[in-house]
Parts: C-alpha cells; structure tokens; sequence
C-alpha cells in the first residue's frame, strides 16, 4: 500500500513490550471499525503471554474498505492476537475492492501467534489481503489465514477476486518467503468440490531441528476428516509451511487448533531441552548458539491473571 | 514465409521429449493426486492440466522467465531466481524446480551457451537458484528464441511432460495422450495471447497439485520426483 492510502486506512496500531515479567501493551491506538477491549494473560504454562482479541465494530469487510493493522512486538514479548469470530467480506462495485495490510514486527526472542478467524467470500466479493512480517533471526511466530465461500441465496456465485499475500523477512532484506494467491472470478471447477482453503506458516529460529514437528504436524492433520493437507520445509530454513483444503471450514478450523496445539507444546519441549542443555554447557563452551536464545517468554510459569497495566 | 524456419526448429529441439534434460523425472503432482484419489481419467487430468497452466504456469512461472529473460545480467537473473526460491513454500517444489533447471542448465553448459556458462557458475555457489523458470529464460536467450518462443517451449515443455507423466502411470492411453495434448494446446494458445504486465507480481492457486507433491515423502513408493 502507498503511503497516500496507509494514511487513509482504518488503523489498528499495537505495540508491545516486556515489562515484570509480563507481556503489555505499550502503544494502542485504534480507529472505526477496529475496536479493542481488555487484554489477558489466560495461559497456565505461559503466564506473561498476553491475549488480544481484536474487534471490528462492523464485523464484515465491505467494498470499499482500506483497513491497517500494524503490531509491533518487543524484545522478549509473546502475544496470541485474534479476532472476535469469521469475518464477511461482502459484495464490492466492480471498479472497487477492499483492500487490508497487516504489518508484524517481532523483535528479538519475541514470539507471535497471529490466528485472525478465517474470511468468508460473499458472491462479487472483492479483497487484497498482504500480511508483511519481518521475524528477528531468533524470534518465533505462528499465522495462519483461510478462506471460505458463501451464497446467502444459496447458489453458487462465487466471488470476483481475491489476491493475498504472505511475505517473511528476517530484520528487512529481500524476502525469504512469499506466498502470493490471485484468483479472479474463480470457476466453481477450480476448488475440486472443497469449501475452504488456508495456510499456516510456523517461524522458527534456523537453528531448529523440522523433522520431528513436521511428522507430529503431518500425522495430525491425517486424522482429520474431510481435509487434504501437506506440512512442508519453508524457504532459507525458515520455518514450516502448511497448506489446507477442506471440504467445509470446520476441519480448517480444526487443523488449525491442532497446529497451534502442537506447536506450543514443541516450543515449550525446546525450550526445557535447551534450558537443560544450557546447565550443562560452560559459558566457554556455549559460544553463539541460537538456540540457547530462546525466547523470555517461556521462562516464567505461574498463575493465570488478567492484565494489569 | 509464415514462420521463421530456424526459430521453428529450435522451438522443435528444445520442446523436444527425448530433449536430454531429465524430464522424465518430473510428474508436477500428478502421480500424487493419483494416489491420493484425486486423479483417475482423462477429464480429470485435463482440469488438472488447466489448472497448472492457467493457475500456476501463466501467473507464476511465465512471470519469472518474462523477468529473467529481460535481466541484464546474471546477477539481476539470480535476483529472479531467489524470488522464484521465496515464492515457492513447498520444499518438494522448490526441490522439483531446481532439479529441473539446473538439469537444463547442465545440457547448455555442456553446449557453451555462453550465458548458461556464466549463470552456471552463479548456480553452483548458492544452493536457492537454479530454478526451472529461470533456467528456461537463460537457455531460451542462448539459444537466439524470441521471449515469446521462450515463453511458448516452456508452457509446452509443461504440458507434455504432464502428458507424459500420465501415461506413464496408466491413467490414459496414447490416443487419449493426443487428445489432453491437443485440448492443452488450445488453452496455452489463449493464454500466449495475453501479455502480463510489466509489474507482474508471480502468484499462484494450486493448492492441490502443492500439497499433493508435498505429501511425497509420505509415501514409500514413487516413481517421480515431484
């Protein structure tokens, strides 16, 4: 987007920082229709990481939206963000489409779980889609975007366009993965009788061993019915990718569960590995190891508290 | 003259099947939707077809040669080469890919092409490039093909190694072989007719065809590669 129409998009605009051992918001400025409201630290094992739950007041993407979110996730911080259920994108003027970025910067030993709810394509629907995040080389992040299709007359119109992208970047440089979909006035032949369509990117510091996630990732998603899905190695040992359709969007959401399931449970495992690891390491010997970075996020438990800022 | 005879011929050479670049390998997921289900007739491979040339060949990789083929020079082509690498998520494709380009890449280094030579050395010190549509633009241009030829062998190589593949793994005989051609070459035919523009930007949908290649190491047996 050009600066012209960053200026006059909607925006959401969150900062995050560490602050007692806690995640907090530091900056938070939002505009019509974005909505935000209390913040928690809900997670037993993960007590300083903070849950954001983002609301639009009008609860659907309508033609002629420019909406901006940008989040910027300090040094050590976790945040979990989602928002409140799937969001409509309804019919744009032919000469229209509504358009949203999304920027995420999460700095050093931060970690990131950005899990917006699937969108849901309403006939002559219209959307541009970017989420542009640049990763610290020992940072963590999980995304997921999905889509889906709906006739309120119960047809079969489709919707006319569709362009969304993906791109990772390590501290700015040229991009490392970008995943880029268009679709333009799809035919019905083209989803093969599947309903919904999404994918996960799971970031991790390059000095992470894929195998065994990528085959828990992999047997969990076979055991889901009605879906077809691949886990697979990302460019430049950036992390996995993971590609998803489904016959209907409750098993994309069910994939999804699973993926973030799965994934903190593997971070928490490194984590405590590394950290024993780590005792038994002299500082000499230690030398630079990414891995023994790991994220502060993961290194406080206790109970579960709302935020208090 | 209808057509120029020598640009013909080389269209001919380079869009050969006994062309020795190791197509052969290569079944771009088709044995993958076969074993997953998804793919058991002819109708169904010429969706599928259609979707590689309309869905990923046209936006993607048509996209990158167009780029690579007007580089000035082998470090702006590996420029296109590393972007062909990034917008590739499936390590089984971006593996694929590679494998097919620097194959070819291979053929015309030991032709002396003389910017194959050059790109080679480029290739052989990082491990992201050499990716097909890249090497396809490198070797159209040592071989004097027009872009347009260029573009043109290379959604034709697509199609018949697809073609190819399917016969290979009995979903169809010769004869219907002909007919999946012949319907493919139609298609490839509409969408030459069409120029993207400059600033295009490779996308693709072909979510079926990556999660089937990207499920190969899932299974014990395989023929092909991707």
């Amino acid at each position: 987007m050009n600066d012209a129409a960053a200026s006059d998009a909607a925006r959401l605009d969150l900062s995050f920082v560490r602050r007692a051992n806690r995640t907090v918001i530091d900056r938070r400025n939002f505009a019509w229709p974005f909505v935000l409201t209390r913040s928690f630290h809900v997670d037993p094992d993960r007590p300083d990481r903070l849950s954001v739950i983002v609301q639009t007041a009008s609860g659907a993407i309508h033609g002629e939206d420019s909406l901006a979110q940008r989040l910027e996730l300090g040094p050590g911080t976790a945040v979990c963000l989602t928002n409140q259920g799937a969001t409509s994108v309804h019919r744009a003027d032919p000469a229209a489409r509504a358009v949203e970025t999304v920027e995420l910067d999460v700095a050093s030993k931060a970690s990131l779980e950005y899990l917006p709810e699937p969108r849901i394509l309403f006939p002559e629907a219209a959307l541009s889609q970017t989420i542009e995040l640049d990763c610290a080389p020992d940072a963590y992040a999980l995304i997921v975007d999905a889509f889906t299709m709906h006739d309120p007359c119960g047809g079969a119109r489709h919707f006319r366009e569709l362009e969304s992208t993906f791109c990772l970047r390590r501290s700015g440089g040229e991009p490392l993965l970008m995943e880029r979909t268009r679709l333009s006035r799809p035919d019905r032949s083209l989803f093969h009788g599947y309903g919904a369509f999404g994918s996960a990117f799971i970031v991790l510091p390059p000095a992470h061993d894929l195998g065994e996630l990528q085959g828990k990732l992999a047997a969990a998603l076979e055991r889901i019915k009605g879906l077809y899905g691949a886990v697979s190695a990302s460019p430049a040992q950036a992390g996995l990718s993971i590609r998803l359709a489904a016959l209907d969007l409750r098993y994309i959401r069910q994939a999804f569960e699973k993926i973030r399931l799965i994934y903190r449970e593997t971070l928490s495992e490194w984590i405590d590995g590394i950290r024993s690891e780590n005792l038994s390491i002299t500082e000499t010997d230690a030398g630079h190891d990414a891995r023994l970075e790991e994220p502060a996020s993961v290194s406080h438990r206790g109970a579960a508290s709302c935020e208090r800022r | 003259m209808l057509f120029d005879r020598l640009q013909t011929l080389a269209l001919l050479q380079l869009g050969d099947s006994a062309y020795p670049a190791g197509g052969f390998a290569f079944s771009w997921g088709l044995e993958g939707l076969a074993a997953d289900g998804m793919l058991a007739n002819r109708s169904e491979l010429d969706r599928i077809i259609a979707d590689q040339l309309e869905r990923r060949w046209a936006s993607m990789d048509r996209v990158l040669l167009r780029q690579a083929f007007r580089a000035e020079d082998c470090v702006a082509i590996a420029r296109v080469d590393r972007l062909a690498d990034a917008a590739t998520p499936s390590a089984e494709m971006r593996e694929g890919s590679r494998r097919a380009g620097r194959a070819l890449l291979g053929v015309w280094f030991k032709l002396d092409g003389p910017l194959s030579v050059a790109y080679r050395g480029l290739v052989s010190s990082d491990t992201r490039l050499g990716h097909l549509a890249v090497v396809q633009a490198v070797v159209g241009r040592d071989a004097g093909l027009s872009l347009e030829a260029a573009e043109l062998v290379s959604g034709w190589t697509l199609v018949t190694g697809l073609v190819s593949a399917a016969v290979r793994l009995g979903i169809i005989g010769h004869i219907e072989a002909q007919r999946s051609q012949e319907a493919a070459r139609m298609l490839l035919a509409r969408l030459l007719e069409e120029t993207p523009p400059p600033d295009a930007l490779p996308a693709s949908f072909t979510p079926f065809i990556d999660i089937a290649v990207s499920r190969g190491p899932l299974r014990h047996i395989r023929m092909f590669t991707t």
